[in-house]
């Protein structure tokens, strides 16, 4: 079909007002590669409908929400339309004493929240950016914050969902009600599937109390390595953190002025709980000074910890950014950290690392204008936390990279099986081809 | 009738002692928890070894005969009933506890592990594993993991798949994978949490990498005696509203109380509507004011009596009572049966309510005990299996109640899996299209259908009845 049929037959479906075009279309750009048209449709079945006509006339299609998580990823094989979920944004229940939300997924993380407010609740998901993260986003790329450690991932707390699949069909899987266990569990198949299944439409979350109060704890006497055995030691005993995040010196310099490596301590609960972490924290640190932020203060730090990870707060050595996030096990964060600072130094790259002790994550954002130099530097991380046993995802990679560093590795278990999943749920590559791990 | 070559086979990958083919030996595996069907298998086979169940599984593939795994057999569905499956591969001898690593604050556990050893091999260190099931003396993590097992803890801290971070699968085909494990946030679909509660329609899980968890530093115990069930409902949503998520939250109405009383003597008053049992936990200074607000919640809604548990015997006393209850039971009648739905917490007095009536109707006497903190009730029909009109209004009543947990927004199932029992109320909750999906996701693992065939998914176009005259039940 010519171009101009296509987006005549868009506009039946959705209204003139609901296709976007020109320059409006840019911002969905994924490196250099933008859509024909976005498409806002404002209901399920509208949104079916485009789908639908998308897989009979072989369109490659790209769920948006506000567009945070274009980067990420592999760039698109195809990418003909971009399908926005933002005029699906509705809070469908909120029952307080039930303790769910089922929200439509062009919904903010923010708006969710600002509508649980009243109950002194929230859907304690913190990833960056929540005013501008949608529940669509936050499923299909398992966005997550410090609160992991405490509140678990969305798959921890998403118990149904709806989806459209890339012949159109709605789908339906979980429920509304906190226990379940009835047919297989897609919600965890759609949480970090990128897009490449269906499109999230709808979601129902488990919620949980806002914690009475939250305090913030910072150790700042020491380097990063010895921050990651005294967060290791938080969790050992005593203490029942929210987060536990370490920086070393040049992402603390984000924070901090006088740049020192630090460990935040971010704990809730009533006054006497805050003040007997205070306490064992200051055991557990022995000499050193144990700064304490509550309120406003301690909300500050939190921010500003959940959006390290979309700053680009790295030392400003010119150049462009480039990020990645790291799984190891909590055991090997300091011996990842001291061969990142080593070969950083070998390198002349200084990057800024931000630990999530917990759960053996860390993120690293370094800035160079030597393109060769950042490749060789990817690569040798990359193969340098393999040899760990762990994970490497680039998550923060400029257009001209991305042809050259593969977002994902390659060597993942059962990969098989992922091929075999996408080729099964979507034969016709509708939906994000080759945005995700080994090619799909 | 499985060929006599077959069984020598399977004697030799796995040893003489582990072949189990006799008819009268076999008849322990007829069925699982759930005893209204029965099935016996035609051989039982336990390995010892992941690569043990590889070399069963690829002679298997090659001679295109179905299998169905099995752990303790303690499940509530049928989910190891042998339908359609002449070999059962039992995971029992598979109980090694591999690796613990509390720096990290894993373990990795083979699939025949039993539930309670894990937490009983961490616990001096300060350590548990969450998930307890009431069968968690004799379940085990592999069965744990095929049904995403719950138990009266998991109000608080999350059901199996919450603490499952990886497992060890040997696919319908023979080959051996690890989905998920120590490392978090392995890249990729996540399928360690489609396995995880999928009932075994992907492979035979061999391994689980689980998460441990802290003991809390303190606990304290609370239980309420009501006069009616009512007023116990209303002050879980009363608990629940004010903002406290205790880490359990469980009544038994005054029919299983007196079943308790008499097998346990813990001390509960026969005459009592409900009790309710409060578990609160967490760092020591937090907890005093919750332990006030509990009891304040309690007396507001007419408690006759609300008290701590003084000490940690008095505390076990009271949780073995509650994960025995089901077994008590067994004075008030010779049989019974349990489901297992779920309605959101807010329409628990609803859904008892309306269990109250279809008892009425159906003549039977039905008793609950269950997990109010999350609205999964475990209504108790009693009944004597020698009685052909008794056993037919005991289906009937059950499929009733479902429909009603669905009606109110709920589920059929909160933690005891569909399993054989429950595949003909699939369709309450979900469209063909839904179905379908599934279906699709069983193929992409099991091509033939030969991995625990005959479970949750309703084979399209066949109307299955609730009395299942098809199979044999056991009358």
């Amino acid at each position: 079909m010519d171009p101009q049929s296509m987006l005549a037959g868009w506009r039946d479906l959705v209204g003139p007002d609901a296709v976007a075009l020109g320059d409006a279309v840019r911002s969905y750009s994924i490196a250099d590669r933008a859509p024909q048209c976005v498409l806002f449709p404002s209901t399920v079945e509208q949104l079916s409908q485009c789908v639908a006509v998308g897989d009979k006339t072989e369109t490659a299609m790209v769920a948006v929400g506000n567009g945070t998580q274009l980067d990420l990823g592999n760039l698109p094989q195809r990418y003909d339309v971009a399908l926005s979920t933002r005029r699906l944004r509705r809070i469908l229940a909120h029952e307080a004493a039930d303790m769910t939300v089922t929200v439509e997924a062009g919904a903010t993380l923010a708006e969710v929240n600002a509508a649980l407010e009243s109950a002194r609740q929230h859907l304690p998901l913190d990833p960056p950016h929540p005013e501008r993260t949608t529940i669509g986003a936050l499923i299909a790329t398992d966005a997550s914050g410090p609160l992991r450690l405490s509140q678990g991932k969305v798959r921890d707390l998403l118990i149904g969902i709806k989806v459209v699949r890339p012949d159109g069909t709605v789908v339906r899987g979980g429920g509304r009600v906190v226990k379940n266990v009835a047919g297989y569990d897609l919600m965890k198949l759609f949480t970090g599937s990128f897009g490449t299944l269906g499109v999230v439409v709808e979601a129902t979350f488990k919620v949980r109390p806002v914690p009475e109060a939250e305090a913030v704890f910072i150790a700042r006497g020491r380097d990063a390595a010895a921050g990651i055995d005294l967060g290791l030691n938080v969790l050992g005993g005593g203490l029942s953190p929210l987060y536990v995040e370490v920086l070393n010196e040049h992402a603390a310099a984000g924070i901090h002025a006088d740049g020192a490596a630090a460990v935040f301590v971010g704990c809730g609960g009533g006054p006497a709980e805050l003040d007997m972490q205070h306490a064992r924290l200051r055991d557990l640190a022995g000499a050193e000074p144990i700064e304490r932020a509550d309120g406003a203060a301690a909300q500050r730090y939190h921010e500003q910890l959940r959006d390290f990870v979309q700053s680009d707060t790295c030392p400003d050595t010119g150049g462009t950014v480039c990020g990645c996030k790291v799984s190891v096990l909590p055991s090997q964060l300091a011996e990842f950290v001291g061969q990142v600072h080593a070969e950083g130094e070998r390198r002349l790259l200084s990057c800024a690392l931000q630990c999530r002790i917990g759960s053996g994550v860390a993120l690293l954002r370094w800035r160079s204008g030597d393109n060769d130099g950042l490749i060789r530097f990817a690569t040798w991380l990359r193969q340098t936390v393999r040899r760990m046993g762990g994970w490497t995802v680039f998550d923060w990679l400029p257009a001209h990279l991305k042809s050259q560093i593969d977002t994902w590795d390659s060597d993942v278990p059962a990969l098989h099986l992922m091929r075999g999943i996408k080729a099964t749920l979507d034969p016709g590559k509708r939906f994000s081809p080759g945005r995700f791990i080994g090619g799909i | 009738m499985l060929a006599a070559r077959i069984i020598q086979a399977l004697r030799a990958i796995a040893g003489e002692d582990a072949v189990i083919a006799r008819p009268t030996e076999l008849k322990v595996y007829e069925c699982d928890g759930y005893t209204l069907e029965k099935s016996a298998p035609e051989v039982v086979v336990l390995p010892r070894s992941t690569e043990q169940v590889a070399a069963i599984v690829r002679l298997l593939q090659r001679e295109r005969i179905a299998f169905v795994p099995r752990g303790a057999g303690t499940g509530l569905s049928g989910g190891c009933l042998p339908v359609e499956a002449p070999v059962m591969i039992g995971t029992s001898r598979m109980n090694r506890i591999l690796e613990i690593d509390y720096l990290n604050r894993r373990v990795v556990v083979e699939a025949g592990v039993v539930n309670l050893w894990v937490s009983n091999a961490v616990q001096e260190r300060g350590f548990c594993y969450a998930p307890d099931p009431s069968s968690q003396q004799a379940c085990t993590i592999g069965g744990n993991v095929a049904e995403n097992s719950g138990g009266p803890h998991t109000l608080k801290y999350g059901v199996t798949t919450n603490h499952v971070l990886g497992v060890q699968l040997v696919l319908p085909d023979g080959e051996i994978v690890q989905l998920g494990g120590a490392v978090e946030d392995v890249p990729g679909y996540d399928l360690t949490g489609l396995v995880v509660g999928a009932e075994g329609p992907f492979g035979i899980v061999t391994q689980a990498t689980l998460r441990l968890v802290r003991q809390p530093e303190a606990w304290k115990t609370l239980l309420g005696i009501f006069e009616s069930v009512d007023d116990a409902t209303a002050t879980v949503s009363d608990i629940i509203g004010a903002g406290i998520i205790p880490a359990a939250l469980e009544m038994m109405d005054q029919l299983i109380v007196q079943a308790v009383e008499a097998a346990f003597h813990f001390g509960f008053p026969t005459d009592a509507g409900a009790v309710l049992i409060v578990e609160l936990d967490g760092l020591a200074a937090g907890l005093p004011p919750q332990v006030e607000r509990v009891m304040q919640i309690c007396r507001a809604n007419r408690a006759r009596t609300v008290q701590v548990a003084k000490d940690e015997a008095e505390r076990a006393a009271l949780w073995k009572s509650r994960k025995r209850a089901f077994g008590a039971v067994g004075r008030l009648a010779p049989n019974y049966c349990t489901q297992d739905g779920v309605v959101p917490r807010t329409k628990v007095p609803e859904i008892l309510r309306r269990i109250t009536a279809i008892g009425q109707r159906y003549r039977l006497r039905i008793g609950n005990v269950f997990h109010a903190g999350d609205g999964n009730i475990h209504p108790i029909l009693l009944f004597d299996e020698r009685d052909a009109d008794e056993v037919r209004r005991v289906l009937a009543a059950g499929a009733e109640i479902l429909e009603a947990c669905v009606a109110l927004g709920g589920s059929i199932t909160g933690e005891h899996g569909i399993g054989v029992e429950k595949i003909a109320q699939m369709p309450l909750i979900f469209s063909p299209d839904d179905l379908l999906v599934m279906s699709q996701l069983r193929r992409v693992f099991d091509p033939e259908g030969r991995c625990n065939p005959g479970k949750v998914l309703p084979t399209p176009g066949v109307c299955v009845e609730t009395t299942r005259p098809h199979r044999q039940a056991a009358l």
